[in-house]
């Protein structure tokens, strides 16, 4: 993954330059190589405890996004551990043994296998999502808009998973009479150009 | 004194003794069930114990109002005549708390859960809304609150209790069996 990324980005780097992407959006969806920019970028999710939605957010992750003629790709981090439903108590069981198990999966993935556009500006993102020590595959649906606040778009994407497909929730948990199975995961991000020695998103 | 001063507490009407022991049960189990759950571990067990606990809890507050509406609405019977006024305030006094309490405690509940987070469904039936929005920095508050009505509370029924039982073996009047359910007048 480092390797290819890296790869990636030389090629873009040499292709691109930063002014080029600050003069023309249009042409950094097509070509851009971008990361993130935390400050303005945010994972959330919807989650069900006694048919009661509640909101969540992981506030460490990182992405690299490739949207260029010769590739596209997405692949993004989250470290599980920096998880926050606005309770206390279920944070600190979301990070224990019988979900994320933060201790030995610390992080979870995702890297897109292939990138469809279905509409101008949207996009479907078929990928591998790694949670825990489970991979599977799922779809991730974005689109790409102007942001208000910067020169570069908004990456918009929303996914929906069953945390049960990913032994997240473990022993009584598997009982989805307190905490449904579906988990909605909506992603928002304020893309940025990738810097000349981008990384991958660790 | 007459002897119809002496003991002329006339008896309380079917709605008041309903209410009455219908809430005195649901607290005697809510009570011990709050202390309990607390403690527990965070798991499906201490879930289930909250779930029940709001829901018991809601409908101790919609006892407590019909209570209050159906005591607005009928005459109670009188303190005995020989009761000094004293402590027919202090009885006034004592019982307000009591209902006060009573009414407070699933409200303050009620809104610890909505800073919580956490949902408040009666029975799995229906959920109530939030009361606030979720709030980390105020759970903690509302808890107290929670806990210092419970103190109040406790209070409360043991200053009743004790007056039921003063009545009976010290006064010897038929407040209290005249409370007791199963007897009409």
């Amino acid at each position: 993954m480092r390797s290819s990324l890296s790869s990636l980005l030389l090629v873009s780097g040499a292709l691109l330059s930063a002014n080029c992407l600050a003069q023309n959006i249009d042409r950094n969806i097509e070509e851009g190589l971008f990361v993130i920019d935390p400050e303005h970028s945010s994972i959330t999710f919807t989650g069900s405890q006694e048919n009661n939605e509640f909101e969540g957010a992981f506030s460490e992750f990182n992405a690299v996004i490739s949207l260029s003629p010769s590739q596209n790709k997405i692949t993004a981090n989250v470290k599980t551990g920096s998880v926050s439903s606005n309770n206390q108590d279920r944070d600190t069981l979301l990070i224990g043994e019988d979900w994320f198990n933060i201790n030995i999966w610390p992080e979870a993935s995702f890297s897109s296998t292939s990138i469809q556009q279905t509409e101008e500006g949207n996009y479907i993102a078929n990928g591998d999502l790694t949670i825990r020590d489970i991979t599977q595959a799922v779809e991730l649906a974005f689109s790409l808009t102007p942001s208000k606040k910067s020169p570069y778009p908004r990456f918009i994407g929303d996914m929906k998973v069953r945390r049960l497909d990913f032994n997240v929730g473990k022993g009584d948990w598997i009982d989805t009479r307190w905490v449904a199975n579906p988990v909605s995961i909506h992603i928002d991000l304020q893309l940025v150009p990738a810097p000349p020695m981008a990384a991958s998103p660790e | 004194m007459t002897e119809a001063t002496q003991k002329a507490v006339t008896g309380f009407g079917r709605g008041r003794k309903f209410f009455h022991w219908t809430i005195l049960l649901f607290l005697l189990f809510q009570i011990p069930l709050g202390l309990y759950m607390t403690d527990l571990p965070i798991g499906i067990d201490k879930l289930e114990k909250y779930s029940l606990h709001k829901a018991v809890g809601f409908t101790i507050f919609l006892l407590a109002v019909s209570r209050l509406a159906w005591a607005a609405a009928s005459k109670r019977p009188p303190l005995p005549s020989t009761t000094p006024f004293y402590e027919k305030a202090l009885v006034k006094v004592q019982q307000a708390i009591l209902y006060i309490v009573i009414c407070l405690m699933p409200l303050s509940g009620w809104i610890m859960s909505s800073a919580a987070g956490l949902p408040v469904s009666i029975f799995g039936l229906f959920s109530l809304p939030g009361l606030i929005e979720p709030n980390k920095d105020l759970v903690e508050g509302f808890a107290r609150m929670h806990e210092q009505q419970s103190w109040i509370l406790f209070g409360a029924i043991g200053l009743h209790f004790i007056g039921a039982l003063r009545h009976h073996f010290l006064l010897k009047d038929d407040t209290l069996t005249n409370m007791l359910p199963g007897k009409y007048k």
